[in-house]
Formats: C-alpha cells, sequence, structure tokens
C-alpha cells in the first residue's frame, strides 16, 4: 500500500554488481521507526553484518531524511547518514541537510542503502525513477569537492543537490567529511566511508513532491510552529550574523578553549580579531537550509591582505575561528577563514583536524613527538605549520598520515602515552566542554552510542544560569516528562542530571527522526506533541505523543543494541580525563572545575561513574554492562535483537 | 544582426508572449470578452489561473501569445472595454526585509523562478517565470512573499 507523508520506496544499491533495487517502503518500518535516524538504525540492522572492519565493502551507508523532509514545516531539512565509523568502529550518525534529503524524499525515497565496493569510481544519480552509477573517472583524484559539485550540477541541472567527497575521502583520511552542495558538512568520517566505496558523489533531484494525509490538519500546526518563529526575539541577530551572534556567549561561558583545552583563548583577541565586528567585514550574506527562519550558515569574503578576494561558505561561520584561530592561534580570521576554504574543499572535518594538531603540539612541547616523527617540522601554532599539516593530510603524507588516522588511530600509532593527553570521547574531540556546564547535551555527548557531538542540542543547559524551577516548567511544556514526572528529577536544589538526560534523549532522539534542526532556534519550536500531530496529520496513521516517546525509545535501544553487538559497553561511555583537570582562564585569573550544572558540587570521577549507573537504570538497561537487557527489547518488540543480546553479555 | 533600417517590419511581424492579471469589474463578468482576443486579435491565450464568480469582481491571469501588433491591439480591446490590466510581475513581490535566503522557495517552485546564487547562496526571484500559483506563500516560512491581486 501507498504510504502518505513519505517518498514511499527504499533504494538498494549494491556497488560490487551495479545491482540497484527498488522496494516499497516497508509499513511496519514506517509506523515503528518514523524516519531519518530511526529508518537508519532499523537499516543498519538489517543489514550490516557483525565485527567487519569499519571499511570492509560489506558494511553499508544507509541515508534517510526525515519524516518531515519535504514538507511545509519549518526547520526540518535534516537527512540522516549512517555507517560504520572508521575512526571509532561505532555505528554512527551524521546529518547534512540543505535540499539534499527533500530533493531525495521528492524523488520518491525515504531510504538509500548502499553496500559494496564499485570497481572503479563512480557518483550515484538518483534523479526521480532514474538511478544510475555513472563512471566518475573524470572527477576521481582530479576534483576536489566544489569543483566536484560544480561539474554535477552542469551535468545534471542546477536544481540537483550534490553530496560529495574530495581528494582526504578519496585517499581515506579517515576524518573527512563529504559536504553538500558546497554549503553544509556532513560530519566526521563520511568521507572516508565513502571513499573506501569508490563512491565520489551522489547526486539527486526529485520533482514528484510529498502527499501528506491532511494537509488542513498538517497546516494548522505549521502555521502555529511559523508564528512562534516569527516571534523569535533573535531573528535579526541570525540574519545579520548567523551562528555568530552567539560568539560573544561562547566566549563569557569559556568554550572557547586552546592549549589542547588546558586554557581559555584570551578574550582580547578573541572579541578583537575575531570579534563580530571584524567577522561582520567579510559576511557577504548568511544563509540557512529549506523552511528556516534562523539562518546559521554564511559566505564570507576576504576584503583584503594576503586572501583578498576569497570568497567560502560556511555552514557554521564560527568554526573556522574556533578551531584554527582559538585552538591553533593562526594569526587572524581571514587565515582562519582561508585554512577553513582549504579544508573544505580537501572535505577534511576542520574541527577534528585542529583539535588533533592542537594535542599533537602538546606532545611534541612534552617531548613525546620529536622531529623524527615530524619529518624534521617545528610542531607549533600558527598559519605556517597548520597549512602544511592540511596539506599533508590530505594526501597522507607524513605526519598527515598519522593526523589522517583521527584521535584513536593516531595515538595507537605514536604510542608513547600520547593517549592520556588526547581528549576525545569515542574518537572525536567533544565540542562542549563540561567543566563549563555540565548539562543534558554535555552528559548524553558522553555516553552517547553516537561519538561525541553529533547530538541534537536544544540548547537548554549548554548554557549556565539558569535555575531549577525553569526545567520544571520547560521540560513539562517539551513534553517528553509530564509535570508529575518532572517532579522525579527536579528539586528546588537542582536536578538528576543522568535519569533526566536518558529521558532527554527520547526527545533529541524524535527532532532526528522528523529531521527537525537540533538549534534551539528551531526545535524549540517544536514539542513532543506537535511532533505526533504532525506525524498523523501526514502519515494518516494516529499516533499520541506517549506512543512517539515510545518509538524513539526504540529507535534508540536498537542503536545502543547496534554498538553493543561491535563491543561498545559501559567501559567506553567513561569521561575524558580531561574534565578532571582544572580550566585555566588566564585573561580571568579563574580556574573552571567540574561541577554540576548549578555549580553547587565539585563532581569526582567516582561521581560519573554513579552517574553512568543512574543513566543506565533510567534507561532500564544493564547497569554493569551500560548496554539494553533482554527484557527492555522485547518491551519495545525488539524481540530478534532481544535473542541476541545474551551473546554480547 | 539586421541593420537599423530594416529592423520596422520585423518587430511588428514578432510574435510576443506576455503574462497579464486581468480584473474584471462586475458588470463585465458574465460578458464575453476573451473568446474576442482569439477571434479578432489572432491570440492565444493560456489561463494560469481564474477566479470568476457572477456578480463578483472576476481575476483571470493569462499568458497571452501572438504577434506585436495584435498583441498591442487586443490590450487596448481590454482596455476600453473596461478589464484593468497589469503585467503579471507587479503583482507577486518579494519582502526583502523578510526573506532569510533559505530557499524553500526554490526547492517548491514549478517554474523554477527562484534560483540560489551559487557564489553568495542568496535567492534570486525572476518574477518574469513566476505564474502565481501561490506554493511559495504558505512554504515561505518568514512569509517573505507576497501576492497583491
Amino acid at each position: 500500500m501507498e504510504l502518505e507523508g513519505y517518498g514511499g520506496n527504499t533504494l538498494i544499491i549494491d556497488l560490487s554488481t551495479g545491482r540497484i533495487k527498488k522496494e516499497p517502503l516497508d509499513k511496519e518500518l514506517a509506523e515503528k521507526f518514523i524516519g531519518g535516524w530511526g529508518f537508519c538504525q532499523k537499516l543498519m540492522y538489517d543489514y550490516m553484518p557483525v565485527g567487519k572492519e569499519p571499511l570492509a565493502p560489506e558494511n553499508p551507508i544507509v541515508i534517510s531524511p526525515g519524516l518531515l523532509n519535504g514538507t511545509l514545516s519549518p526547520s526540518c531539512s535534516k537527512v540522516c547518514f549512517i555507517s560504520k565509523d572508521p575512526v571509532s568502529g561505532a555505528v554512527a550518525s551524521w546529518f547534512g541537510s540543505l535540499h539534499f534529503g527533500i530533493r531525495l524524499k521528492w524523488a520518491g525515497y525515504d531510504n538509500v542503502v548502499i553496500t559494496g565496493r564499485a570497481p572503479k569510481p563512480v557518483y550515484l544519480k538518483i534523479i526521480d525513477d532514474d538511478v544510475e552509477l555513472c563512471d566518475a573517472g573524470d572527477l576521481w583524484g582530479k576534483m576536489d569537492v566544489y569543483e566536484t559539485v560544480d561539474a554535477l550540477k552542469e551535468r545534471h541541472g542546477k536544481t540537483c543537490s550534490v553530496a560529495s567527497i574530495g581528494p582526504a575521502g578519496e585517499n581515506l583520511v579517515k576524518i573527512s567529511i563529504m559536504l553538500i552542495d558546497k554549503g553544509t558538512t556532513c560530519g566526521r568520517t563520511m568521507g572516508c566511508t565513502m571513499g573506501s566505496k569508490n563512491l565520489k558523489a551522489i547526486v539527486v533531484n526529485g520533482t514528484k513532491g510529498i502527499k501528506v494525509a491532511d494537509s488542513r490538519r498538517f497546516m494548522r500546526t505549521v502555521d502555529q510552529l511559523v508564528e512562534r518563529a516569527m516571534k523569535d526575539p533573535n531573528r535579526d541577530n541570525w540574519k545579520r550574523m548567523a551562528l555568530y551572534f552567539i560568539w560573544p556567549l561562547w566566549e563569557s561561558a569559556g568554550y572557547i578553549t586552546t592549549k589542547n583545552w588546558s586554557e581559555t583563548a584570551p578574550k582580547s583577541e578573541m572579541l578583537g580579531p575575531y570579534g563580530q565586528e571584524e567577522y561582520l567585514k567579510s559576511v557577504v550574506s548568511t544563509y540557512g537550509c529549506p523552511g528556516c527562519l534562523a539562518p546559521d550558515k554564511a559566505v564570507i569574503e576576504v576584503k583584503e591582505g594576503e586572501f583578498k578576494g576569497l570568497v567560502a561558505p560556511f555552514s557554521t561561520p564560527i568554526d573556522p575561528a574556533m578551531s584554527f584561530g582559538a585552538r591553533l592561534a593562526v594569526g587572524g580570521l581571514d587565515r582562519a577563514f582561508k585554512l577553513g576554504d582549504m579544508a573544505n574543499r580537501f572535505g577534511i572535518d576542520f574541527m577534528t583536524f585542529p583539535a588533533i594538531v592542537g594535542w599533537m603540539i602538546d606532545l611534541y612541547e612534552r617531548g613525546i613527538l620529536t622531529k623524527v616523527d615530524t619529518g624534521g617540522l617545528e610542531l607549533k601554532e600558527g598559519f605556517e605549520v597548520a597549512k602544511i599539516l592540511l596539506e599533508q593530510t590530505a594526501r597522507r603524507e607524513g605526519l598527515g598520515d598519522i593526523i589522517a588516522e583521527g584521535f584513536i588511530g593516531a595515538a595507537q600509532k605514536i604510542g608513547r602515552g600520547a593517549e592520556k593527553y588526547a581528549h576525545h570521547v569515542k574518537g572525536t574531540e567533544p565540542d562542549f566542554d563540561g567543566r563549563v556546564s555540565f548539562g543534558m547535551e554535555i552528559f548524553s555527548a558522553q555516553v552517547n552510542v553516537r561519538p561525541s557531538r553529533d547530538l541534537p542540542v536544544g540548547g537548554l543547559t549548554i548554557a549556565k544560569g539558569r535555575k531549577p524551577d525553569f526545567f520544571q516548567k520547560i521540560i513539562p511544556r517539551t513534553g517528553y516528562l509530564s509535570l508529575d514526572e518532572v517532579g522525579r528529577f527536579i528539586t528546588p536544589e537542582g536536578f538528576d542530571l543522568p535519569r533526566l538526560t536518558a529521558h532527554y534523549e527520547y526527545w533529541a532522539t524524535i527532532l532526528d527522526m522528523m529531521g527537525i534542526c537540533f538549534r534551539m532556534a528551531s526545535s524549540s519550536l517544536y514539542n513532543v506533541a506537535t511532533a505526533a500531530e504532525l506525524y498523523s496529520a501526514a502519515t494518516g496513521i494516529e499516533k499520541s505523543p506517549g506512543e512517539l516517546l515510545k518509538d524513539a525509545e526504540r529507535a534508540f535501544n536498537l542503536s545502543k543494541f547496534l554498538n553493543a553487538r561491535e563491543g561498545f559497553t559501559r567501559k567506553d561511555d567513561s569521561f575524558p580525563s580531561k574534565w578532571f583537570e582544572p580550566l585555566k582562564r588566564p585573561d580571568r585569573g579563574e580556574e573552571v572545575v567540574l561541577t554540576d550544572y548549578f555549580g553547587s558540587r565539585r563532581i569526582t570521577r567516582e561521581d560519573t561513574e554513579q552517574m553512568l549507573s543512574d543513566y543506565y537504570d533510567e534507561h532500564g538497561w544493564d547497569v554493569e554492562r551500560g548496554i539494553p537487557t533482554k527484557e527492555k527489547l522485547i518491551e519495545l518488540g525488539l524481540d530478534k535483537a532481544a535473542g541476541e543480546i545474551e551473546k554480547y553479555r | 544582426m539586421y541593420p537599423d533600417n530594416i529592423i520596422t517590419e520585423e518587430v511588428v511581424e514578432m510574435a510576443v508572449s506576455k503574462r497579464i492579471v486581468l480584473h474584471f469589474p462586475r458588470r463585465l463578468v458574465d460578458r464575453p470578452i476573451i473568446c474576442r482576443l482569439v477571434k479578432d486579435y489572432n491570440l492565444e491565450f493560456n489561463i494560469l489561473k481564474a477566479s470568476v464568480t457572477p456578480e463578483e469582481e472576476g481575476l483571470l491571469i493569462l499568458e497571452l501569445t501572438g504577434k506585436q501588433k495584435e498583441y498591442d491591439e487586443g490590450i487596448q480591446y481590454l482596455t476600453k472595454a473596461g478589464v484593468k490590466i497589469q503585467s503579471l510581475s507587479q503583482n507577486v513581490v518579494r519582502n526583502e526585509e523578510r526573506c532569510t535566503h533559505c530557499g524553500a522557495c526554490v526547492t517548491i517552485c514549478p517554474t523554477g523562478a527562484f534560483e540560489l546564487e551559487p557564489s553568495t547562496r542568496r535567492v534570486k526571484f525572476y518574477n518574469e517565470k513566476c505564474l502565481a500559483c501561490g506554493l511559495c506563500i504558505k512554504a515561505c516560512p518568514p512569509r517573505a512573499m507576497e501576492v497583491h491581486f
């Protein structure tokens, strides 16, 4: 039967044989796993063999647009990509956006499962019913990320959306990303996975649109959401500055760090040469995803100096300043933009790259790395070294070959206790620092089945200073806990972070299944009730908020199961040692230590171990192992997985 | 290229195709008017949008195609008959203050009247391509697209 609200089909592509199969979307999948991130978990379960090397051809890439992709609901263009992460070996998901998911859904597809390895470089073309693996001989080894987009839009029409990798992905640099239409990133290691499959790009276009079951009902909710969005007091800030408007807030909070996460970058520099005024001189335009009211992206143009004339889009325009500017002290915003642009063209994740280089500088200063390892290069902060290493990494030459391995592989290659100084969670550096604000997002980033960072950030506990009664009010309104339930976790003195996080994660999962952007301006428009209402109106399948939360719990458990199957347990969730050292704030003469969110008590390693136990317990999991129990999986209707989990205990 | 002195004849014979908005006052709604464009002026028309109710003001959006001379005469006839004429492009307007260049309209516009300019990622609006179908109005979250008829 045809399902409303969906594209209606799953594409299964075997790159090894070139076989392309189109199957109607399974109704049970739609009802139980909603879309996007939920579909990705189920299809990984169906298609991924257990225990293979991450880059083994048998491991699939699954792409699923969120349920609301391609509808008129605002701020929901997120499309989920999942694969086995070559850095950590986790089954990890990444999100892309802009027009890609919408076009894919309009072409009639809710999922694309890509398995195997093409015998020679190809790109995948999906234009409505025209699905084809095309020869990429003229692109591979010749074109960077941006040139590939230009070439394929020229070939297949400018309204196509193109996801492409660059030389870094081709060279199996593990920290390589894929970008969509030059304008947004899809991290952190997807470029490498695509490269390992000889898949240079994916071109999509769709013209069929989406039919929702009850359009009047659907639009009633949409109109309310839009009305709310129009009242966002920050709308002008987003429009004028994109994400940069939060820059001074982050500086003041302490998120902009340097020296391998041991101290914050100097305020005078961060608000001077890297400040908003300097940034605004370079902004050509700000842009967001289709349907977004709070555009967070920007195109910049360097107006003077050695890189004058450089025009570059940045998915997160604070990233060049944060990563190259603060972490590697490259000496100015124009240089940070230049390196960011180079990294994007190579297809290197330029949040992870400076994090690793910053760590290596630390190792060099400690004598763990020497000139023997660096090929004679004096490892230090600054533009020149960053540029050399970036080029080396893209080509996997010299020290770049070690950087290309990511934190885990690099620490193994270096040995000599290097791992001790590496600040990462399951192979990826954390975006946020627990010492600055130890809230739900940050706790979840540590324990999440996904490597750090790629989780929805509602923003509520990223910033410090809110009082318990705020959460008592706001959480029932978001709807992942009722007013009665919330009393179990929040008192006037504070909240029970691990248990609250467990429930927050179900809400985060709903956002990811629906394809709703996690930025606060977008995600806070929605709540569990509006999500359930939009699902019901779009698909014609009635679902209550409680049922939707259960679906989220199911997908979340399946994701945890998939990783348990690969050997991920409680040991992988423990907190980075860096957070038990003070974060120095030299320009303020302060030291920041890990405390609870409200700053009322210090948190020790022992405390966090207890917190982990509470977190697993709240999820109904095996506390000792930190993985789902058989009973929990049965309760969620995951009977087959329940039968297997005993094997991994 | 033709030299200037022989171009006049060509202009007269040149085919044109324009999109126009016609407002019919109440008294004209039940009169046969458009058919005369075909009969007397050899014009072809394609109705893009129509809203005609007896006893109320009528609205018709047409694509008119024909020879320049006959097109001009046809328009003159309509004006004389009391029909108010506007070119379509005047009526679909983007409120620049509101637009966030998110591109929702690019995806949804059936005629490709919106385009993302590749270097700046700004959304360009080519109103000559617009059919005034109104899809972009609902699809635009900041409600930047306005249609004035």
